[in-house]
């Protein structure tokens, strides 16, 4: 199976602390992970230095079988590799689709003229709404405030950002932590929706059963150290909450 | 139906100043026969030109989540300066001292967005520092143009009978808010002063978008002070300082946030001439200098209060938007 990207023997001090200890981890292309651990055992670490906002302390990145040095989460972006943080980095006070569009919008045309600086909101409008309906994402209105929306609708939103923006690999960090069941359904359905695009997933996630819906691969993290990295098909929740804990084996 | 008294109720949140101002004049209208003529109309936004325009620079600067206090002293330099070079030259009398207001500007800019400090103590500082130069360079006395030439049509010239400074006051207010409303860096602007770590997350350069910010707000105040120093025979040193509460008390009636990222430059043209209207009514009622003082002061807290006031309703507006949604 071709592998998109790989992190070979990563380890990560914070000062004294040994957050990853010698971590191997791997993705596929179309690839749903499910990235699972308890409180402080390295997986949002892992995951910040995939996405660019920490550098390793020692270890390589490959992308596509090259190696990486992500200085920044805009090195990590341009090769299609995006994390949607706590904030879901929206804008509130903007609506839809200046959200979809924050980094790449489109100018009005005068006369046949690049008006460069004036946005061109009546196209990225209908493109907008023309995209959140290919991915049956329920908004009323692209021109609502973000700030308007529902937990699980502003999930929608920032998920189809990434979508927009060309990702290969879309880090989710608990996407479903403080949202209601209904729309909880509607993130997974949205995250199959990725996969479908051959686009690849991380879920970093306490929800059993939320992980074992969509993920292909289960990876367990414990105090910095991998665990597991198992099929789903070849394992079962009650197997992964030992090996998160530690009852199986007496790792420390 | 349900939604159109959504819709109404949320564009009386969002721009109530408007009911405000009607409310207002139709009090001023019963209190003084006066009020409702054209040259009294004309004598508000003449006034309130030089406020209005430099309202609009601040308010920038606060939907981009920052605050610059020494708009006053920037105003002042930039009057003394135009009136300084108006005998001399008409071009550079209207030009250099924009320019200077940028420069003021960025310095403002420079040490908020790049270094990183705090916008409240800084532009507390400068505030002082322009002026302190100010005062050495006039020794504290007035400089003087003479009212010849083009240089005066700016401050007392007419067209249509309207005084010029209420046309460079709209220009620049709809200028303003075009460039806050319809422009990328409009876009980004709000986006700075609403949630900046999203900019940084879209690989946006946001210090740059600061920095620009303040740079705009020195040029808008710049074209103030030429106004400004073209109304008058000659500008003192400490003019600057009579617009601080008439400025921002405008630009908080005028919704704007003191967090950055919510307000439209067109309710804080609103709010300015609420204020106007206000300034209007002490003077044909025949209220004591002493008397206006204590009322624009008081017409501040109030604002303050009605600011919160408006977040807040909006606010609880909004979730119960987001919990009737839900069902």
């Amino acid at each position: 199976m071709e592998i998109l990207v790989e992190m070979k023997g990563i380890y990560k001090l914070f000062g004294g602390l040994c957050a990853l200890n010698n971590v191997d981890f791997h993705v596929s292309p179309a690839e749903v992970i499910g990235l699972v651990g308890d409180n402080a055992a390295g997986k949002s670490t892992l995951m910040k230095i995939l996405a660019g906002v920490h550098p390793p302390t020692e270890g390589d990145i490959l992308v596509d079988s090259q190696k990486r040095i992500f200085r920044s989460p805009q090195d990590a972006r341009n090769v299609g590799i995006e994390m949607l943080f706590q904030d879901l980095a929206l804008v509130p006070e903007l609506d839809v689709t200046d959200n979809l569009f924050l980094g790449k919008e489109m100018s009005k045309k005068v006369f046949g003229h690049d008006m460069k600086f004036i946005l061109d909101r009546k196209t990225m409008d209908k493109k907008s709404e023309k995209f959140l309906r290919e991915l049956e994402i329920n908004i009323d209105s692209v021109k609502e405030k973000v700030k308007n929306l529902s937990g699980g609708q502003r999930q929608s939103v920032s998920i189809a950002r990434t979508i927009f923006f060309n990702a290969r690999l879309v880090i989710l960090d608990e996407p479903t932590s403080a949202i209601s069941v209904k729309e909880t359904q509607r993130v997974l359905e949205l995250i199959l929706q990725l996969k479908k695009k051959g686009i690849s997933v991380i879920i970093v996630s306490h929800r059993m059963e939320d992980i074992f819906n969509v993920a292909d691969r289960i990876v367990v993290l414990r105090r910095g150290k991998k665990v597991e990295d198992i099929e789903k098909c070849n394992t079962t929740p009650e197997l992964i909450i030992k090996k998160i804990i530690g009852v199986a084996n007496n790792i420390c | 139906m349900n939604r159109y008294l959504t819709r109404l109720k949320l564009f009386y949140l969002n721009n109530s100043i408007i009911f405000i101002l009607l409310g207002l004049s139709i009090v001023s209208g019963i209190l003084s026969n006066k009020f409702f003529t054209l040259r009294n109309w004309m004598n508000i936004l003449n006034n309130f030109s030089v406020p209005g325009i430099v309202s609009c620079g601040v308010a920038l600067v606060l939907l981009a989540g920052g605050i610059d206090l020494s708009f006053g002293s920037i105003l002042a330099v930039c009057a003394v300066f135009a009136a300084y070079l108006q005998p001399q030259s008409f071009i550079l009398a209207i030009t250099l001292p924009v320019l200077l207001g940028s420069f003021l500007g960025y310095i403002n800019g420079l040490m908020i967005s790049k270094i990183g400090a705090n916008p409240l103590i800084t532009t507390l500082g400068t505030q002082w520092g322009y002026f302190a130069v100010l005062m050495i360079l006039t020794g504290g006395n007035l400089v003087q143009g003479n009212n010849k030439g083009p240089f005066n049509f700016i401050g007392n010239g007419k067209i249509l009978n309207i005084p010029f400074p209420i046309f460079m006051y709209l220009a620049v207010g709809i200028i303003t808010w075009f460039l806050s409303r319809r422009t990328l860096f409009g876009k980004y602007l709000y986006a700075h002063g609403s949630n900046k770590n999203a900019l940084f997350c879209a690989g946006i350069k946001s210090s740059s978008i600061y920095l620009k910010t303040f740079v705009i707000m020195g040029l808008i105040v710049g074209i103030g002070g030429v106004v400004m120093s073209s109304r008058m025979i000659g500008v003192r040193p400490t003019e600057g300082s009579r617009y601080l509460i008439n400025v921002l008390t405008a630009v908080i009636l005028g919704g704007v946030s003191l967090n950055g990222g919510i307000g439209s430059i067109l309710n804080v043209m609103v709010a300015v001439l609420v204020l106007g209207v206000i300034d209007n009514s002490m003077v044909l009622l025949g209220v004591a200098y002493k008397d206006q003082q204590i009322i624009r002061g008081g017409v501040f807290i109030i604002s303050i209060i009605y600011n919160n006031y408006l977040m807040y309703r909006s606010e609880v507006f909004r979730r119960k938007c987001l919990a009737l949604s839900d069902q």
